[in-house]
């Protein structure tokens, strides 16, 4: 007990003392005190309830001109299931008039053509009817569709005429009344026998001070009560702090936040069927105090709020770089603690600091879940998943950043870190993908076990792997710094023969022949003698053969690693409704896993210039050694590309459209052009600031170019390809400025434009090279 | 244990296409100090760490401790000594921290033995590690291979750092080990006269295998340089069995011999009518001559 409490002692002291580590809690200090005030005080707020979850794009209509069609074709569609009403307006310029104010507007289409269209679609079970359309409810225009379960109306006032209206679609399961004036009575709802989920919300109606039938009046409220299968309940008023007044009234707007919390406690304490209350707004601590007496008076009820403050959002960020700093910092005194011998030869070494570092890794994921639910009412499942997620990618971060280290590119390992600040700075601080924030933010909107477990579970089996596999560094690292120096060794020896053939280039013909079947020869030679064992010869690993002096199993780790994830990130996004929805954990994955693990093969190459002056001081074409490098990265880069191509095929062939053989041709090219684009790009960053400026200055700029350069060439290739896809994939955007760009982005003679601009970038940073590149 | 404390056979090590071990056999009894000789680039380093398993062999087998290496258990390890060619430790920690820290690890830590190899070696345990220099380094990567009085002791290159002070206090702490435990010590060193001092036997690294491997009293018994003074000229390609190197001039010869006996200096005198001396070589001449150098 004694000998063990001692082992922990020294280990925990060697922790302590370590310069390192108290870095590291100084900037968690930092953030810690000034981390909840990045962004400054705003009171943004958004929704902060589930939407009804709406049918796969491939079975839904958003879009004017596919409307426009199915009505000129007048055939019954079964295969749609979903319409947006509010979007089916003209968004091409040509069907755009002019209004009274002299403003151009889309052309509204007649009613007549809207219930001529919804016949066609029988099978139709989500429906948004905007408010220039809403007076078709009373006309019966829908009356026939038997599958229709999700309907959302969008209405300035809301008549009893129109509920009586509403309570005729027996299937409706979610309704959804956006309104500022509710003239009308609830009870006729409870004709609806399955409806489960009812929200009443301001949606995009602007406040006003004219006296109307409040939406939220206690009227309502008792009438809620009768609802017998309701389930979900939302009350999704204006923000309104404290108490407000209409003009000339002395009764407060029922609207107000404590009004509404205290009426709904009220009159919806004995509701038979009720689970869950989304209410008010949680953003001033009287508010937060007003939801927990909601709580108390409804005892089996989960309540949540209905806003959420985007400072919450914020503050969430700031935490989880914070616990991100927290698992990088475990992860460099794992390298320092596993990479001398002592590792391996020591009793009980590498157990011991596992077991350290895992427990310190555990305390700190479960000090954090449990503290996020303090302040962001989420469920604890939730906080586990969100907490391992965070600390299990920063974790495969300083993994990947290790095994560049221990091949020898310790500048390489030094480059990834701005790549990695101007990756992470948007996922620190920004409010959309990929942002960690969005992860809390998701499971402020519900709880989603199943995503939540899977996180979870993932994440921790990538952290324990990682942790895991420190333990063998010393082992890694020494093999590594052996295999390059005898690789350069092999090199000089067979470029000592090949100078000798060199030589008689300059003689005859016959003999400059002979001298490149010997090039090709010692390239084969070359290729041969890093394809030892079977592994290396597979395709994916073809791209080991060109890094000179590499580690083939830095490759594997990364491919490996990173995509398996991705695949999994990918069929719980799916199974999840997570794609439909946004794809929030879609959209973060890639970010962390795709992203991040793919800019280390291109900051590689920066690192790789240095044994490359070796290499290029032998007699042989400088050019030569130029074009290997170029291939590499090319290659490197193709792979990437063309696996995120496929992913982004299947997804569009599960949720959007079926993908056609022009499709994928198109953007196989385009993918190659792509990966040409990036590839120069890259090896421009990687050259450009040599023999420009002093060590000090060549070495902070470089090093800024590349991290930036390299963030700037990923987001321009996924900028190229979202463009690219943009027409096929997201049908809902009919933003005019948008339309524009994707029909020009998806037009054919962008191949060519995209060709010769590859060629220009290309041919550009390989002249750079062989400008530059020690000369 | 009665047996080979090491034990290598036909072990290889290879790096992509270059070989660097390419046949070992190696068997070392306990209680034995061994001295690995070797040229630059001749394995020396690679062989200790295929046998400590920080490098994994590409063919043949080994043990060590009976074990094999690439999975030695914390039995083993608890047995097992090792100083390494560059020594890692933590910069913003005290000497004797370090020490304390890693004596945790061991079953068996004799803190008294520690403290006195620390005054032989003259290490203050008050000491930050940045501050000390790379010799300073060494005697603490010793004095942390000796501390748990391991069976076996495996040292790559220890003195190449060391003043002689050093030197010679590292030297008589082996011996002492030997002496009171019947430690076995392996070492690899470039300075033979050290070798010399310690080691009962020696093994000469070259080519990719083990070329020599015996007791060196045998070897210094066994090795030896003659002059010969004929009557005649001496052929240019004078051969002698077990020759290893030979300088012919007119009618002298001087040659080196693996295995000098009397019987063959008797015959080299009469088929030469030669008169022949014979010369004593120290462990660095006998290195010199094998390795061709």
């Amino acid at each position: 007990m004694f000998k063990t409490f001692r082992k922990y002692y020294g280990i925990s002291i060697v922790w302590i003392q370590r310069p390192l580590n108290w870095w590291m809690v100084a900037v968690l200090a930092v953030i810690a005190l000034g981390g909840p005030g990045l962004g400054g005080k705003r009171y943004e707020t958004r929704n902060g309830y589930p939407e009804a979850p709406s049918p796969l794009a491939k079975h839904f209509i958003k879009n004017h001109k596919v409307f426009r069609q199915a009505i000129d074709r007048g055939e019954v569609d079964k295969t749609i299931e979903g319409m947006d009403l509010s979007s089916i307006e003209s968004p091409d310029s040509g069907d755009m008039k002019l209004d009274a104010s002299n403003a151009w507007q889309p052309r509204v289409l007649p009613i007549f053509d809207i219930k001529k269209a919804v016949a066609l679609f029988p099978n139709l079970r989500w429906l948004r009817i905007p408010s220039n359309h809403f007076s078709m409810l009373q006309t019966g225009a829908f009356d026939d569709l038997s599958s229709l379960e999700t309907i959302h109306i969008e209405a300035g006032s809301v008549s009893d005429a129109d509920l009586k209206a509403v309570s005729r679609l027996k299937s409706i399961v979610f309704l959804q009344i956006d309104t500022l004036d509710l003239n009308g009575s609830l009870t006729h709802l409870a004709s609806l026998p399955k409806l489960k989920t009812l929200v009443i919300s301001k949606g995009s109606f602007m406040m006003t001070d004219t006296p109307r039938e409040s939406p939220f009046r206690r009227e309502v409220l008792n009438d809620i009560q009768r609802l017998k299968s309701l389930e979900q309940l939302v009350l999704h008023p204006q923000w309104l702090p404290g108490i407000g007044y209409f003009a000339g009234s002395t009764t407060p707007d029922p609207s107000c936040d404590s009004i509404l919390k205290q009426n709904a406690a009220e009159l919806l304490a004995d509701h038979p069927s009720l689970r869950h209350l989304w209410i008010g707004s949680q953003q001033l601590p009287e508010e937060r105090s007003g939801l927990r007496a909601v709580a108390k008076k409804l005892p089996g009820v989960n309540i949540n709020a209905a806003w959420f403050d985007l400072q919450k959002f914020r503050t969430s960020n700031a935490f989880l770089l914070f616990l991100g700093l927290t698992s990088v910092g475990i992860g460099f005194n794992l390298t320092s603690h596993f990479s001398a011998p002592q590792a391996i030869l020591v009793p009980g070494y590498q157990a011991s600091h596992q077991l350290f570092s895992m427990a310190i890794f555990y305390l700190f994921a479960v000090v954090a879940s449990v503290t996020i639910p303090l302040w962001t009412n989420i469920s604890l499942s939730a906080s586990i998943a969100i907490v391992t997620y965070v600390l299990g990618t920063s974790l495969l971060f300083h993994y990947c950043v290790m095994l560049l280290w221990q091949q020898g590119s310790r500048i390489a390992s030094r480059a990834v870190l701005p790549v990695a600040a101007a990756l992470y700075f948007y996922a620190f601080l920004g409010t959309s993908q990929p942002s960690w924030g969005l992860l809390v933010d998701r499971f402020l909107i519900g709880d989603f076990p199943i995503i939540a477990t899977s996180v979870a579970v993932t994440s921790l089996a990538v952290s324990f792997y990682c942790i895991r596999a420190f333990r063998n560094q010393h082992r890694v690292y020494a093999q590594a710094s052996i295999s390059p120096a005898i690789a350069v060794d092999q090199f000089r020896q067979n470029g000592a023969d090949n100078a000798w053939k060199e030589k008689l280039t300059s003689i005859d013909k016959k003999a400059a022949k002979n001298c490149f079947a010997q090039n090709r020869r010692w390239y084969k030679s070359l290729d041969n003698f890093r394809s030892h064992n079977a592994a290396s010869r597979s395709c994916l690993q073809m791209n080991r053969l060109w890094q000179l002096g590499g580690n083939a199993f830095v490759s594997q780790v990364r491919f490996g690693l990173v995509y398996s994830v991705i695949v999994l990130f990918m069929g719980i996004a799916y199974s999840q409704n997570d794609l439909r929805d946004g794809g929030v954990l879609w959209g973060v994955g890639l970010m962390h896993f795709i992203v991040t693990a793919n800019a280390i093969p291109l900051v590689d190459n920066y690192s790789r210039r240095k044994s490359h002056s070796f290499e290029l001081l032998l007699p042989s074409k400088r050019s030569d050694f130029i074009l290997h490098r170029f291939a590499s990265t090319f290659f490197q880069v193709g792979i990437s590309v063309l696996v995120s191509l496929a992913i982004a095929m299947t997804i569009k062939q599960l949720v959007f459209s079926p993908v056609t053989g022009l499709l994928i041709l198109r953007s196989i090219i385009m993918s190659l052009f792509v990966t040409g684009i990036l590839t120069g790009i890259s090896l421009i960053f990687v050259i450009m600031p040599v023999h420009r400026f002093n060590w000090f200055l060549n070495g902070v700029i470089s090093l800024f170019i590349v991290g930036v350069g390299v963030f700037l060439a990923i987001t321009s290739v996924a900028l190229l390809v979202y463009i690219y896809f943009n027409g096929e994939f997201i049908p809902q955007l009919i933003d005019l400025q948008q339309a524009k760009i994707i029909a020009f982005a998806s037009h054919l003679a962008i191949i060519p434009c995209t060709a010769i601009v590859t060629s220009v970038v290309l041919a550009g940073a390989f002249r750079l090279w062989m400008r530059e590149e020690f000369a | 244990m009665n047996g080979p404390i090491i034990k290598c056979e036909q072990l290889g090590k290879r790096f992509g296409k270059l070989e660097v071990l390419r046949s070992v056999d190696l068997t070392i009894p306990q209680g034995a100090i061994v001295g690995l000789l070797g040229s630059n680039g001749s394995g020396k380093s690679t062989l200790i760490k295929c046998l400590l398993g920080l490098l994994r062999i590409s063919s043949g087998t080994a043990s060590v401790l009976d074990e094999n290496p690439w999975d030695l258990s914390a039995a083993g390890k608890n047995r097992l000594g090792y100083v390494p060619q560059v020594v890692h430790l933590y910069p913003w920690m005290k000497v004797q921290q370090v020490v304390d820290y890693t004596s945790a690890f061991y079953e068996r830590w004799d803190f008294k033995w520690t403290l006195e190899v620390m005054q032989m070696l003259e290490v203050d345990g008050s000491k930050w590690i940045k501050t000390l220099s790379t010799g300073q380094l060494q005697r603490l990567a010793i004095i942390l291979a000796f501390g748990h009085r391991p069976d076996l002791l495996v040292l790559d290159e220890p003195a190449a750092s060391l003043d002689p002070g050093g030197r010679r206090a590292l030297m008589r702490s082996l011996l002492e080990m030997n002496r009171d435990q019947g430690q076995t010590v392996l070492f690899s060193t470039h300075i033979t006269s050290d070798l010399e001092r310690v080691a009962s036997h020696v093994a000469i690294l070259g080519n990719g295998l083990v070329e020599y491997f015996g007791e060196i009293d045998e070897l210094k018994e066994s090795v030896k340089r003659i002059r010969i003074q004929s009557d005649q000229d001496l052929p240019t390609q004078f051969t002698i069995p077990g020759i290893l190197h030979s300088n012919v001039t007119g009618s002298t010869a001087v040659v080196s011999l693996a295995k000098c006996s009397d019987s063959l200096i008797s015959d080299i005198e009469k088929q030469w009518s030669a008169t022949v001396t014979v010369e004593d070589l120290n462990l660095e001449e006998i290195f010199l001559e094998m390795s061709d150098v």
